[in-house]
């Protein structure tokens, strides 16, 4: 349901993920193994529709749209599999 | 619908396959095997899916003329070799990495955004400069060749012939 979907995109963390990206499998090793609290939406297991909805919301954030993809409070935005980076943006 | 799932002897047989081709024209897969086979799956994954190896890493848009720079090895690699010793996704390494002379840093995407990709799947047309054969340009790894087309496969990276573009 596309609006189950945006209501994902008000979440305190989430993840914008692809199913066959492996540094989005070491995001979310990292962030099960800080027992976080998140949504995790995989863009190419969407339909049509919410693949273009998914994208959409990436763009403000990225106009290249990269995964994996770490939104935090709505405020910050994390590209790619740091921990380091990943740790930061969530302390707070 | 169920999601094809690549069982492990045809990710064993890729991942060898993938890295004797790579081995024997000089590019390296990522030593990190556990990783480089979960990207080997993730191509299988993608196989299945579109019908062409979609860079396991990159949302593919499932048209092909629109995929077609995502292909593996993506219109991107070199160039990420050269400057991050790694491609996008990490599937390729640089000999510099592979001999632990270089850290993996992380590789911001190359690719344009969609906006900004022109018409997907369209040869750059130039004239020809007064040559007796149309020149071939493999988009993958720059391989030139004089000859009214392109060949079926690269013989320098092995990408297929609709990555070629007219060169001159």
């Amino acid at each position: 349901m596309a609006s189950e979907l945006e209501s994902k995109f008000t979440g305190r963390v989430l993840l914008f993920a692809l199913s066959t990206c492996v540094m989005c499998r070491g995001v979310r090793n990292l962030l099960n193994g800080m027992d976080i609290q998140y949504e995790c939406v995989y863009v190419d297991l969407l339909p049509p529709d919410e693949k273009r909805m998914a994208k959409d919301e990436m763009r403000k954030w990225n106009p290249r749209c990269p995964f994996p993809m770490l939104i935090v409070n709505g405020t910050k935005c994390v590209i790619g599999d740091e921990p380091a980076t990943i740790k930061e943006a969530l302390q707070q | 619908m169920t999601e094809y799932q690549p069982d492990g002897k045809e990710t064993e047989s890729l991942y060898e396959r993938l890295t004797d081709e790579a081995e024997a024209c000089g590019y390296h897969l990522n030593p990190d095997v556990g990783f480089t086979k979960a990207l080997v799956e993730g191509l299988l994954t993608n196989q299945a899916r579109y019908g062409y190896w979609a860079c396991p890493c990159r949302l593919a848009d499932g048209e092909k003329a629109a995929d077609l720079d995502i292909i593996c090895p993506c219109d991107y690699r070199d160039a990420d070799l050269n400057e991050f010793g790694a491609c996008y996704c990490r599937l390729y390494v640089s000999q510099a990495v592979l001999d632990g002379k270089r850290n993996l840093q992380p590789i911001p995407e190359r690719r344009p955004p969609e906006e900004e990709r022109g018409s997907p799947g369209r040869t750059t047309e130039s004239p020809t400069a007064g040559f007796s054969h149309t020149v071939w340009r493999c988009k993958v790894c720059g391989y030139l060749c004089a000859r009214d087309n392109p060949p079926e496969v690269c013989p320098i990276c092995r990408a297929k012939k609709e990555r070629f573009e007219k060169f001159a």
